[in-house]
Protein backbone atom coordinates (compact mmCIF):
# COMPACT_ATOMS: atom_id res chain seq x y z
CA UNK A 1 0.00 0.00 0.00
CA UNK A 2 1.45 3.40 -0.97
CA UNK A 3 2.00 5.98 1.73
CA UNK A 4 -0.68 8.24 0.19
CA UNK A 5 -3.22 5.48 0.33
CA UNK A 6 -2.13 4.60 3.83
CA UNK A 7 -2.56 8.21 4.94
CA UNK A 8 -5.98 8.25 3.33
CA UNK A 9 -6.92 5.11 5.25
CA UNK A 10 -5.71 6.64 8.52
CA UNK A 11 -7.76 9.76 7.83
CA UNK A 12 -10.79 7.61 7.15
CA UNK A 13 -10.27 5.69 10.40
CA UNK A 14 -10.23 8.94 12.33
CA UNK A 15 -13.33 10.28 10.58
CA UNK A 16 -15.26 7.05 11.10
CA UNK A 17 -14.36 6.91 14.77
CA UNK A 18 -15.39 10.52 15.23
CA UNK A 19 -18.83 9.68 13.82
CA UNK A 20 -19.52 8.14 17.24
CA UNK A 21 -18.42 11.33 18.96
CA UNK A 22 -21.29 12.97 20.87
CA UNK A 23 -22.17 16.63 20.37
CA UNK A 24 -22.02 17.51 24.05
CA UNK A 25 -22.08 16.05 27.54
CA UNK A 26 -25.67 15.30 28.67
CA UNK A 27 -26.81 17.41 31.59
CA UNK A 28 -27.76 14.23 33.45
CA UNK A 29 -24.16 13.04 33.40
CA UNK A 30 -22.91 16.42 34.65
CA UNK A 31 -25.32 16.22 37.58
CA UNK A 32 -24.32 12.63 38.34
CA UNK A 33 -20.66 13.59 38.36
CA UNK A 34 -21.27 16.55 40.65
CA UNK A 35 -23.02 14.17 43.09
CA UNK A 36 -20.20 11.61 43.05
CA UNK A 37 -18.43 12.56 46.30
CA UNK A 38 -21.71 12.51 48.26
CA UNK A 39 -23.06 9.34 46.73
CA UNK A 40 -19.74 7.54 47.08
CA UNK A 41 -19.50 8.57 50.75
CA UNK A 42 -23.04 7.34 51.44
CA UNK A 43 -22.39 4.00 49.84
CA UNK A 44 -21.61 1.02 52.03
CA UNK A 45 -17.89 0.48 52.24
CA UNK A 46 -16.65 -2.70 50.65
CA UNK A 47 -15.65 -5.67 52.75
CA UNK A 48 -11.97 -4.90 52.34
CA UNK A 49 -12.37 -1.22 53.28
CA UNK A 50 -14.28 -2.13 56.42
CA UNK A 51 -11.36 -4.14 57.82
CA UNK A 52 -8.78 -2.73 60.16
CA UNK A 53 -5.30 -2.12 58.81
CA UNK A 54 -3.94 -5.25 60.51
CA UNK A 55 -6.70 -7.41 59.12
CA UNK A 56 -6.20 -5.96 55.68
CA UNK A 57 -2.54 -6.94 55.88
CA UNK A 58 -3.60 -10.44 56.92
CA UNK A 59 -6.02 -10.73 54.02
CA UNK A 60 -3.34 -9.54 51.60
CA UNK A 61 -0.81 -12.02 52.99
CA UNK A 62 -3.24 -14.91 52.61
CA UNK A 63 -4.06 -13.79 49.06
CA UNK A 64 -0.37 -13.59 48.12
CA UNK A 65 0.37 -17.04 49.59
CA UNK A 66 -2.62 -18.50 47.76
CA UNK A 67 -1.49 -16.93 44.49
CA UNK A 68 2.07 -18.23 44.87
CA UNK A 69 0.73 -21.71 45.62
CA UNK A 70 -1.51 -21.56 42.56
CA UNK A 71 1.33 -20.42 40.30
CA UNK A 72 3.59 -23.16 41.67
CA UNK A 73 0.86 -25.71 41.11
CA UNK A 74 0.48 -24.70 37.47
CA UNK A 75 4.11 -23.97 36.62
CA UNK A 76 5.94 -26.80 38.37
CA UNK A 77 4.62 -29.66 36.23
CA UNK A 78 5.59 -27.70 33.15
CA UNK A 79 9.07 -26.88 34.40
CA UNK A 80 9.71 -30.44 35.54
CA UNK A 81 8.73 -31.90 32.19
CA UNK A 82 11.79 -33.45 30.51
CA UNK A 83 11.23 -31.40 27.35
CA UNK A 84 11.38 -28.23 29.37
CA UNK A 85 7.63 -28.09 29.73
CA UNK A 86 7.11 -26.69 26.32
CA UNK A 87 3.78 -27.52 24.79
CA UNK A 88 3.64 -26.48 21.16
CA UNK A 89 3.09 -22.81 20.73
CA UNK A 90 2.25 -22.12 24.34
CA UNK A 91 3.70 -19.12 26.10
CA UNK A 92 5.55 -19.85 29.28
CA UNK A 93 8.98 -20.36 30.70
CA UNK A 94 11.46 -21.78 28.25
CA UNK A 95 14.56 -23.14 29.92
CA UNK A 96 18.05 -22.93 28.55
CA UNK A 97 19.73 -25.76 26.75
CA UNK A 98 19.94 -28.78 28.96
CA UNK A 99 23.36 -30.01 30.12
CA UNK A 100 24.99 -32.29 27.62
CA UNK A 101 22.42 -31.65 24.95
CA UNK A 102 23.86 -31.77 21.40
CA UNK A 103 23.44 -28.14 20.49
CA UNK A 104 24.76 -28.67 16.97
CA UNK A 105 22.04 -31.17 16.10
CA UNK A 106 20.50 -29.67 12.94
CA UNK A 107 17.54 -32.01 12.86
CA UNK A 108 15.67 -30.81 15.89
CA UNK A 109 14.64 -27.21 16.00
CA UNK A 110 12.18 -24.74 17.32
CA UNK A 111 10.38 -22.41 14.98
CA UNK A 112 9.62 -18.94 16.25
CA UNK A 113 7.29 -16.74 14.21
CA UNK A 114 6.70 -13.09 14.84
CA UNK A 115 6.84 -9.64 13.42
CA UNK A 116 8.91 -6.48 13.65
CA UNK A 117 7.20 -3.15 14.22
CA UNK A 118 8.38 0.40 14.72
CA UNK A 119 7.39 2.80 17.46
CA UNK A 120 4.13 3.53 15.67
CA UNK A 121 3.24 -0.12 15.29
CA UNK A 122 4.03 -0.11 11.58
CA UNK A 123 5.78 -3.15 10.09
CA UNK A 124 9.52 -2.87 9.53
CA UNK A 125 10.98 -4.85 6.65
CA UNK A 126 14.59 -5.86 6.15
CA UNK A 127 15.62 -6.27 9.78
CA UNK A 128 18.17 -9.05 10.08
CA UNK A 129 17.49 -11.32 13.02
CA UNK A 130 20.35 -13.46 14.21
CA UNK A 131 19.86 -16.38 16.51
CA UNK A 132 23.04 -16.73 18.48
CA UNK A 133 24.22 -19.34 20.84
CA UNK A 134 26.31 -18.13 23.73
CA UNK A 135 28.95 -20.73 24.49
CA UNK A 136 28.93 -19.85 28.14
CA UNK A 137 26.39 -18.10 30.30
CA UNK A 138 27.06 -14.38 29.80
CA UNK A 139 27.59 -12.36 32.93
CA UNK A 140 26.50 -8.79 33.14
CA UNK A 141 30.04 -7.44 32.79
CA UNK A 142 31.64 -10.29 30.87
CA UNK A 143 30.61 -9.19 27.42
CA UNK A 144 31.70 -5.63 28.10
CA UNK A 145 35.27 -6.62 28.96
CA UNK A 146 35.69 -8.86 25.92
CA UNK A 147 33.36 -10.01 23.15
CA UNK A 148 31.20 -12.91 24.21
CA UNK A 149 31.78 -16.14 22.37
CA UNK A 150 28.86 -16.56 20.05
CA UNK A 151 27.87 -19.04 17.42
CA UNK A 152 25.30 -17.85 14.92
CA UNK A 153 22.75 -20.56 14.41
CA UNK A 154 20.45 -18.89 11.98
CA UNK A 155 19.61 -15.53 10.48
CA UNK A 156 16.47 -14.28 8.80
CA UNK A 157 15.28 -11.01 7.33
CA UNK A 158 11.86 -9.61 8.16
CA UNK A 159 9.47 -9.54 5.19
CA UNK A 160 7.66 -6.51 3.80
CA UNK A 161 4.84 -6.96 6.31
CA UNK A 162 7.43 -7.21 9.11
CA UNK A 163 6.86 -10.91 9.64
CA UNK A 164 9.57 -13.49 10.11
CA UNK A 165 9.99 -17.14 10.92
CA UNK A 166 13.23 -18.31 12.42
CA UNK A 167 14.67 -21.60 13.57
CA UNK A 168 15.96 -21.82 17.10
CA UNK A 169 17.66 -24.76 18.74
CA UNK A 170 15.67 -27.19 20.86
CA UNK A 171 15.13 -25.80 24.31
CA UNK A 172 17.16 -22.75 23.47
CA UNK A 173 15.99 -19.97 25.66
CA UNK A 174 14.92 -16.68 24.24
CA UNK A 175 15.24 -15.52 27.79
CA UNK A 176 17.52 -17.11 30.34
CA UNK A 177 14.68 -18.33 32.45
CA UNK A 178 16.63 -21.27 33.82
CA UNK A 179 20.37 -21.10 34.09
CA UNK A 180 21.32 -24.55 35.26
CA UNK A 181 23.71 -25.30 32.43
CA UNK A 182 26.62 -24.18 30.35
CA UNK A 183 24.71 -23.22 27.24
CA UNK A 184 22.59 -20.18 26.73
CA UNK A 185 20.90 -18.94 23.62
CA UNK A 186 19.30 -15.65 22.85
CA UNK A 187 17.36 -14.21 19.99
CA UNK A 188 19.34 -11.10 19.26
CA UNK A 189 19.19 -8.66 16.44
CA UNK A 190 21.97 -7.57 14.16
CA UNK A 191 24.06 -5.56 14.48
CA UNK A 192 24.85 -6.86 17.92
CA UNK A 193 22.85 -5.22 20.65
CA UNK A 194 23.77 -4.81 24.26
CA UNK A 195 20.57 -3.68 25.84
CA UNK A 196 17.13 -5.05 25.35
CA UNK A 197 14.07 -5.65 27.39
CA UNK A 198 12.30 -8.97 27.21
CA UNK A 199 8.80 -9.51 28.44
CA UNK A 200 7.76 -13.11 28.88
CA UNK A 201 4.04 -12.60 28.82
CA UNK A 202 3.59 -11.86 25.16
CA UNK A 203 7.04 -12.69 23.81
CA UNK A 204 7.74 -9.08 23.12
CA UNK A 205 11.40 -8.28 22.71
CA UNK A 206 11.85 -4.54 22.79
CA UNK A 207 15.04 -3.19 21.34
CA UNK A 208 15.80 0.22 22.71
CA UNK A 209 18.49 2.78 22.14
CA UNK A 210 20.61 3.49 19.12
CA UNK A 211 21.68 0.00 18.25
CA UNK A 212 20.05 0.26 14.88
CA UNK A 213 21.78 3.15 13.23
CA UNK A 214 20.32 2.22 9.86
CA UNK A 215 16.78 2.38 11.20
CA UNK A 216 14.89 5.59 11.90
CA UNK A 217 13.99 4.65 15.46
CA UNK A 218 13.56 1.90 17.99
CA UNK A 219 11.89 -1.27 16.84
CA UNK A 220 10.04 -4.02 18.62
CA UNK A 221 10.38 -7.67 17.77
CA UNK A 222 7.34 -9.61 18.81
CA UNK A 223 7.47 -13.39 18.99
CA UNK A 224 3.97 -14.66 18.23
CA UNK A 225 4.46 -18.41 18.40
CA UNK A 226 7.15 -20.85 19.39
CA UNK A 227 6.72 -24.37 18.10
CA UNK A 228 8.89 -27.46 18.38
CA UNK A 229 9.55 -28.55 14.80
CA UNK A 230 9.74 -31.42 14.48
CA UNK A 231 8.73 -32.57 17.95
CA UNK A 232 11.91 -33.24 19.85
CA UNK A 233 12.79 -35.79 22.45
CA UNK A 234 15.08 -34.33 25.00
CA UNK A 235 17.20 -36.53 27.24
CA UNK A 236 16.36 -36.12 30.89
CA UNK A 237 18.66 -34.29 33.23
CA UNK A 238 21.51 -36.64 34.25
CA UNK A 239 21.08 -37.00 37.98
CA UNK A 240 24.31 -38.35 39.53
CA UNK A 241 23.85 -41.09 42.07
CA UNK A 242 25.29 -40.45 45.52
CA UNK A 243 28.08 -42.97 44.74
CA UNK A 244 29.05 -41.08 41.56
CA UNK A 245 28.95 -37.80 43.36
CA UNK A 246 31.29 -39.07 46.07
CA UNK A 247 33.97 -40.20 43.59
CA UNK A 248 33.90 -36.93 41.64
CA UNK A 249 37.49 -35.54 41.41
CA UNK A 250 38.10 -32.40 43.37
CA UNK B 1 0.02 14.30 70.68
CA UNK B 2 2.34 12.13 68.66
CA UNK B 3 -0.12 9.28 68.94
CA UNK B 4 -2.92 11.47 67.70
CA UNK B 5 -0.81 12.67 64.77
CA UNK B 6 -0.19 9.05 63.80
CA UNK B 7 -3.92 8.44 63.56
CA UNK B 8 -4.57 11.30 61.19
CA UNK B 9 -6.07 10.32 57.86
CA UNK B 10 -3.73 10.52 54.86
CA UNK B 11 -5.55 13.42 53.32
CA UNK B 12 -5.47 15.62 56.36
CA UNK B 13 -3.38 18.19 54.50
CA UNK B 14 -6.50 18.98 52.47
CA UNK B 15 -9.85 19.51 54.06
CA UNK B 16 -12.76 17.45 52.84
CA UNK B 17 -14.19 20.51 51.11
CA UNK B 18 -10.93 21.19 49.35
CA UNK B 19 -10.70 17.59 48.20
CA UNK B 20 -14.22 17.67 46.80
CA UNK B 21 -13.60 21.01 45.12
CA UNK B 22 -10.40 19.75 43.49
CA UNK B 23 -12.12 16.56 42.35
CA UNK B 24 -15.06 18.47 40.88
CA UNK B 25 -12.87 21.04 39.15
CA UNK B 26 -10.64 18.45 37.49
CA UNK B 27 -13.38 15.96 36.64
CA UNK B 28 -15.74 18.52 35.17
CA UNK B 29 -12.91 20.00 33.11
CA UNK B 30 -12.12 16.56 31.70
CA UNK B 31 -15.72 15.42 31.36
CA UNK B 32 -16.26 16.34 27.74
CA UNK B 33 -13.16 14.50 26.51
CA UNK B 34 -13.81 11.55 28.79
CA UNK B 35 -17.38 11.24 27.52
CA UNK B 36 -16.24 11.51 23.91
CA UNK B 37 -13.59 8.85 24.48
CA UNK B 38 -16.09 6.52 26.14
CA UNK B 39 -18.67 7.09 23.40
CA UNK B 40 -16.19 6.23 20.67
CA UNK B 41 -14.87 3.22 22.55
CA UNK B 42 -18.32 1.82 23.32
CA UNK B 43 -20.28 3.12 20.31
CA UNK B 44 -23.23 3.64 22.61
CA UNK B 45 -23.87 6.93 24.35
CA UNK B 46 -25.93 5.62 27.25
CA UNK B 47 -23.27 2.97 27.92
CA UNK B 48 -20.70 5.75 27.71
CA UNK B 49 -22.58 7.80 30.30
CA UNK B 50 -22.59 4.86 32.68
CA UNK B 51 -18.92 4.15 32.04
CA UNK B 52 -17.90 7.74 32.76
CA UNK B 53 -20.00 7.76 35.91
CA UNK B 54 -18.37 4.50 37.04
CA UNK B 55 -14.99 6.04 36.30
CA UNK B 56 -15.79 9.15 38.35
CA UNK B 57 -16.90 7.04 41.32
CA UNK B 58 -13.76 4.93 41.04
CA UNK B 59 -11.59 8.05 40.74
CA UNK B 60 -13.13 9.56 43.86
CA UNK B 61 -12.61 6.34 45.81
CA UNK B 62 -8.95 6.36 44.78
CA UNK B 63 -8.49 10.11 45.02
CA UNK B 64 -5.72 9.80 47.61
CA UNK B 65 -3.68 7.72 45.15
CA UNK B 66 -3.38 10.75 42.85
CA UNK B 67 -0.26 12.44 44.15
CA UNK B 68 0.17 15.04 41.45
CA UNK B 69 -2.97 16.78 40.23
CA UNK B 70 -1.12 17.76 37.06
CA UNK B 71 -1.26 14.08 36.12
CA UNK B 72 -5.04 13.96 36.56
CA UNK B 73 -5.96 13.82 32.87
CA UNK B 74 -3.90 10.71 32.09
CA UNK B 75 -4.90 9.13 35.40
CA UNK B 76 -8.62 9.71 34.80
CA UNK B 77 -8.38 8.63 31.15
CA UNK B 78 -6.87 5.37 32.31
CA UNK B 79 -9.80 4.76 34.65
CA UNK B 80 -12.26 5.66 31.86
CA UNK B 81 -10.57 3.27 29.43
CA UNK B 82 -10.59 0.55 32.08
CA UNK B 83 -14.32 1.06 32.80
CA UNK B 84 -15.09 1.02 29.07
CA UNK B 85 -13.14 -2.19 28.57
CA UNK B 86 -15.00 -3.80 31.46
CA UNK B 87 -18.32 -2.80 29.97
CA UNK B 88 -17.37 -3.83 26.44
CA UNK B 89 -16.13 -7.22 27.63
CA UNK B 90 -19.34 -7.78 29.54
CA UNK B 91 -21.21 -7.49 26.28
CA UNK B 92 -18.83 -9.70 24.34
CA UNK B 93 -18.75 -12.05 22.60
CA UNK B 94 -21.42 -11.74 20.03
CA UNK B 95 -22.78 -8.36 20.93
CA UNK B 96 -21.07 -6.63 18.05
CA UNK B 97 -23.56 -6.67 15.28
CA UNK B 98 -21.76 -5.95 12.07
CA UNK B 99 -25.06 -5.19 10.39
CA UNK B 100 -25.56 -2.46 12.96
CA UNK B 101 -22.85 -0.40 11.32
CA UNK B 102 -24.13 2.73 9.66
CA UNK B 103 -24.00 2.45 5.89
CA UNK B 104 -21.91 4.83 3.87
CA UNK B 105 -23.29 8.28 3.26
CA UNK B 106 -25.20 8.41 -0.04
CA UNK B 107 -23.08 11.18 -1.51
CA UNK B 108 -19.80 9.27 -1.16
CA UNK B 109 -18.39 8.12 -4.51
CA UNK B 110 -18.60 4.37 -5.17
CA UNK B 111 -15.12 3.13 -4.30
CA UNK B 112 -14.61 5.45 -1.36
CA UNK B 113 -18.01 4.50 0.01
CA UNK B 114 -17.14 0.81 -0.23
CA UNK B 115 -13.81 1.38 1.46
CA UNK B 116 -15.33 3.40 4.27
CA UNK B 117 -17.99 0.79 4.74
CA UNK B 118 -15.34 -1.93 4.92
CA UNK B 119 -13.38 0.10 7.45
CA UNK B 120 -16.49 0.76 9.55
CA UNK B 121 -17.20 -2.94 9.76
CA UNK B 122 -13.60 -3.80 10.56
CA UNK B 123 -13.50 -1.14 13.28
CA UNK B 124 -16.73 -2.45 14.75
CA UNK B 125 -15.32 -5.97 14.76
CA UNK B 126 -12.17 -5.08 16.71
CA UNK B 127 -12.15 -6.40 20.25
CA UNK B 128 -12.18 -3.82 23.08
CA UNK B 129 -8.41 -3.91 23.67
CA UNK B 130 -7.52 -3.40 20.02
CA UNK B 131 -10.23 -0.77 19.52
CA UNK B 132 -8.92 1.14 22.54
CA UNK B 133 -5.39 1.51 21.14
CA UNK B 134 -6.73 2.55 17.73
CA UNK B 135 -9.04 5.16 19.27
CA UNK B 136 -6.31 6.55 21.50
CA UNK B 137 -3.91 6.68 18.55
CA UNK B 138 -6.17 8.20 15.91
CA UNK B 139 -8.75 10.17 17.88
CA UNK B 140 -6.76 11.29 20.88
CA UNK B 141 -3.60 11.47 18.75
CA UNK B 142 -1.48 9.93 21.49
CA UNK B 143 1.98 8.44 21.20
CA UNK B 144 2.62 4.79 22.03
CA UNK B 145 4.06 5.59 25.51
CA UNK B 146 1.03 7.78 26.28
CA UNK B 147 -1.32 5.01 25.13
CA UNK B 148 0.58 2.56 27.33
CA UNK B 149 0.04 4.89 30.30
CA UNK B 150 -3.67 5.14 29.62
CA UNK B 151 -4.27 1.46 29.03
CA UNK B 152 -1.93 0.14 31.71
CA UNK B 153 -0.14 -2.02 29.15
CA UNK B 154 3.49 -2.34 28.22
CA UNK B 155 4.61 -0.34 25.22
CA UNK B 156 5.44 -3.56 23.38
CA UNK B 157 1.89 -4.78 23.90
CA UNK B 158 0.48 -1.49 22.64
CA UNK B 159 2.64 -1.64 19.51
CA UNK B 160 1.67 -5.22 18.91
CA UNK B 161 -2.04 -4.48 19.31
CA UNK B 162 -1.78 -1.45 17.06
CA UNK B 163 -0.01 -3.57 14.48
CA UNK B 164 -2.65 -6.31 14.56
CA UNK B 165 -5.51 -3.83 14.47
CA UNK B 166 -4.03 -1.92 11.54
CA UNK B 167 -3.42 -5.17 9.70
CA UNK B 168 -7.09 -6.05 10.08
CA UNK B 169 -8.17 -2.59 8.97
CA UNK B 170 -5.78 -2.59 6.03
CA UNK B 171 -7.10 -5.98 4.90
CA UNK B 172 -10.69 -4.71 5.11
CA UNK B 173 -9.74 -1.54 3.24
CA UNK B 174 -8.01 -3.50 0.48
CA UNK B 175 -10.85 -5.99 0.18
CA UNK B 176 -13.38 -3.17 -0.02
CA UNK B 177 -11.29 -1.46 -2.66
CA UNK B 178 -11.27 -4.60 -4.78
CA UNK B 179 -15.01 -5.05 -4.34
CA UNK B 180 -15.74 -1.40 -5.03
CA UNK B 181 -13.46 -1.41 -8.05
CA UNK B 182 -15.04 -4.51 -9.56
CA UNK B 183 -18.55 -3.10 -9.16
CA UNK B 184 -17.79 -0.07 -11.25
Amino acid sequence: MSSDRYELMERQIREILLEDSPASVPERLRRLISDVPDSAMQGTPGLFQSLTRLRRAGVLLVAVVAMVALVALVAMPLLLHPAGGMPAGAPGVYPSILPGYPTDDPTSQLVATGHVVDSEGQPVAGVVLYVDLFLSPPQSTQCLAAPCQLVTLDAVVSATDGSFSVHLKPNAAILAAAKANGGFADLTCGPRISGFQFTMGDFSLQVEGDHFTALPGPITIVIDTLHPHPPVTVPPYPVPSPAEASVRPT
Amino acid sequence: MGELAGRRPRYSAQSETEREAAFQRLTQARLERAYRLASILLRDQSEAEDAVHDAAVRAWQRWDDLRDQAAFDAWFDRIVVSCCRDRARRHLPGSIDLLDVDPAAPDEPGRLAAERDGLRRALAALDPDHRAVVVLRYVEDLSVPAIATRTGQREGTVKSRLHYALRQLRAAWDAAERTGGSER
